[in-house]
């Protein structure tokens, strides 16, 4: 295991996801948090920022690529790697104009998030 | 001798005008007048050449001589004093018959006139001419047979018009009657004439007659009036009738004339493109090639909400409701018109009154050789909604099918993990084989979302050249790794590169090596071919299975098909795989074809056109 654990910020409406994505990346050695609320980003503080942030592009009533034009906006956070995932098929385009740095449609291969993951934090 | 009414006629011993038969024209009018003058004592002083063919005299023979020594002695007296008469008044003229002595003894008579210019000093003689009688017969006959030429003129044209020409006297008594009516009315000349005309009339429509024939009386005529006649064999008959007086040499009215012109047929075609027109099942309009609309059915005006009375003030305009955009194709549009004489029918908005935008599928065809055409136009809008719609529907769906698919596969993965761990090799099996069975989901819903897309031309591609030969090597080995029935050969080699989409390109391959496995459930081997040649590269895919019967070949490619043969039933799907792979090459520019034996076995064939070749 490295030095320092690595946090992942996991943004998504669908619990189940949240949860296998949860297991399983902590399984890989990462230190995750999970929510559905996309409102707790806005909370994020110094200190407690994660190391990459992977985020839902539709959460039940908020667009997550707002969210990530305000994160990539914002001088404390706009260095936090973003990757975007979506079920929806036109996502992938909007998804990078607002700042994305990478994005998976869903669904994925774990294999091909790890990748995904490793390549960004 | 005395002269008789006899003389009156050219005798043919004389000839008088047998040299000239050649020319009767010009015989009468050169030669057969005599013009003489006389002086003051009626002494011939000039006497023109015509005397010579009339009254055999050279004209030196009679010059110097009385002109009195040459009529007939019956008339002398007359002669003597009307001479003397003349004489007395200059610039006084006469005319009179008489009988002038031919050099033959004969006596001709003659139409004489004569003036005194004996006083006007470029003349200075009494000026006469003598017109043979005979001439005036011959003049007489000769006009005479003009005029009979003119009748018979006359009666071929009437004979041979379409129209029906026919007389009648004023109580309606039809006294003549053409080819023409004999064919419309169907009565023949022998049957009708002597006939009252309202027998072909419409026994409610008797007191026409009574009108017509007092306009008549009044000598009016009645003008193109369309009514309605019966046929002999009691069909309606649609007419366009024209009556006029027929007047006796008097002047007075006594019959009248009718041309009728059947317009039944006209007036059907007419009212049946009437009543398509207004039926307003579709929009029609009438415009010019400027751009004017000159007509258009309430379906059309209501479609694009203007009046009638701005439509003929002319204030519907082509560019004015059509929004800038499909300026473009509406030119296009019209020379097309102007080429083949119809457009093709296509798509196009046009801008509501109200600024709303109006989808329409319209087609346009040119109104004979004339500027002007005839537009039928459909309102698709609702259509077009609805599209959106189902769209908007089915990306939704899968996007709501995708999710759970996502959890699924994520506690799949789970599971394999932690079994990984503790080493269940049996339950491991398991969940792989769960595992490609969601792939297969997926691998559906994305082509039920494609096939959804490409009907709307929304169907994204990625456009880079990639390496061909890497992307089919990839694909055989990924889908041998999961298949155990098959050995998937791969020959030959390109390095060639195309450029389009290197994922959707993958699908296409992906596709028909599933394809092959699929159908040729008792063969072992699937020969994946790759070549190139200067222009394209070809893959293909053959197998050793089932085959494709040739009916069934062409239509492998259309959309939902299935072969439905009893045997192949047994092969499930959706028949939409080889439907997006064709639509895919053909979107590189590409060909797609097969070749295939039933019970032998196919071959897919795919080209696609180098990067080289897209200059």
């Amino acid at each position: 295991m490295q030095d320092e654990i690595k946090k992942v910020l996991v943004v998504d409406d669908d619990v189940d996801i949240l949860e296998f994505l949860q297991e399983l990346l902590e399984l890989e050695g990462y230190s995750v948090m999970v929510t559905e609320k996309a409102d707790y980003v806005e909370t994020l503080q110094n200190g407690g920022l994660p190391d990459l942030i992977l985020l839902d592009v539709f959460l039940s009533g908020k667009d997550g690529r707002d969210i990530a034009r305000q994160l990539k906006g914002r001088v404390d956070t706009r260095h936090i790697p973003i990757v975007m995932f979506s079920a929806h098929p036109n996502a992938e385009k909007t998804a990078r104009e607002a700042g994305a740095n990478d994005f998976l449609p869903k669904p994925f291969e774990i294999d091909d998030l790890l990748a995904k993951i490793e390549q960004h934090i | 001798m005395t002269p008789t009414s006899k003389k009156t006629h050219v005798s043919p011993e004389v000839g008088v005008f047998g040299r000239q038969e050649q020319d009767e024209q010009n015989t009468i009018e050169d030669y057969l007048d005599i013009i003489v003058l006389l002086n003051g004592d009626a002494v011939i002083t000039y006497v023109s050449p015509s005397v010579t063919p009339v009254l055999g005299y050279m004209p030196e023979e009679i010059v110097g001589s009385c002109i009195l020594c040459l009529v007939h002695s019956d008339h002398l007296a007359t002669m003597q004093r009307l001479v003397s008469e003349m004489k007395q008044a200059p610039g006084k003229g006469l005319s009179a018959n008489c009988c002038l002595h031919a050099k033959d003894d004969s006596w001709e008579w003659f139409e004489g006139s004569a003036i005194n210019l004996l006083h006007v000093p470029a003349s200075g003689a009494i000026v006469c001419t003598f017109r043979p009688h005979s001439r005036l017969l011959i003049v007489h006959e000769h006009e005479e047979r003009v005029a009979k030429e003119d009748l018979l003129h006359l009666a071929a044209i009437i004979e041979s018009s379409d129209d029906a020409i026919l007389g009648k006297s004023l109580d309606g008594i039809i006294t003549s009657w053409n080819a023409g009516a004999e064919r419309i009315y169907g009565y023949s000349a022998q049957e009708i004439i002597g006939q009252p005309v309202t027998r072909l009339f419409l026994p409610d429509r008797l007191d026409e007659f009574t009108q017509i024939m007092d306009r008549i009386r009044r000598g009016e005529r009645v003008d193109h009036y369309e009514t309605m006649r019966v046929r002999k064999d009691g069909t309606m008959l649609t007419l366009s009738v024209t009556v006029s007086p027929i007047r006796d040499s008097s002047g007075t009215i006594i019959g009248a004339s009718t041309i009728a012109r059947d317009v039944t047929e006209q007036r059907l075609l007419e009212a049946k493109f009437r009543h398509l027109f207004n039926s307003n099942l579709i929009g029609v309009f009438v415009a010019d090639f400027a751009g004017t609309f000159l007509d258009a059915n309430d379906a059309f005006l209501e479609m694009i909400g203007y009046s009638r009375d701005e439509l003929l003030a002319g204030a519907m305009q082509r560019d004015l409701i059509t929004p800038v955009e499909f300026h473009l194709l509406s030119q296009q549009a019209l020379s097309t018109l102007r080429e083949t004489g119809s457009s093709q029918t296509h798509e196009k908005e046009y801008l509501h009154r109200s600024g709303r935008r109006v989808s329409v599928m319209i087609a346009v065809a040119r109104i004979g050789q004339s500027e002007t055409c005839i537009g039928f136009a459909l309102d698709i809008s609702e259509r077009k909604e609805l599209d959106k719609r189902k769209d908007e529907f089915i990306s939704m769906a899968s996007h709501e099918l995708k999710t759970p698919v996502t959890s699924l596969k994520g506690f799949l993965t789970l599971l394999q993990r932690r079994l990984a761990t503790q080493g269940q090799q049996k339950e491991l099996y398991y969940l792989a084989r769960m595992d490609s069975q969601i792939n297969k989901l997926i691998k559906l819903i994305n082509d039920l979302l494609d096939l959804s897309k490409m009907q709307t031309g929304q169907l994204a591609y990625r456009e880079e050249p990639f390496v061909l030969d890497e992307l089919v090597q990839e694909i055989v080995e990924n889908i041998q790794e999961t298949t155990q029935t098959h050995h998937l050969q791969l020959e030959g080699k390109t390095q060639a590169k195309v450029f389009g989409d290197r994922d959707r390109v993958g699908q296409v391959l992906i596709n028909l090596l599933n394809n092959a496995i699929k159908y040729s459930p008792y063969a072992d081997t699937v020969l994946v071919h790759i070549a190139n040649d200067e222009k394209d590269a070809h893959i293909s895919v053959q197998d050793f299975g089932i085959g494709i019967a040739v009916e069934h070949q062409r239509k492998v490619f259309e959309r939902f098909y299935q072969v439905t043969d009893p045997e192949e039933k047994t092969y499930p799907g959706l028949g939409i795989g080889l439907y997006i792979s064709h639509e895919i090459v053909k979107r590189h520019n590409g060909e797609m074809w097969v070749e295939s034996k039933k019970g032998s076995g196919t071959t897919f064939h795919v080209t696609l056109p180098l990067v080289e070749q897209r200059a």
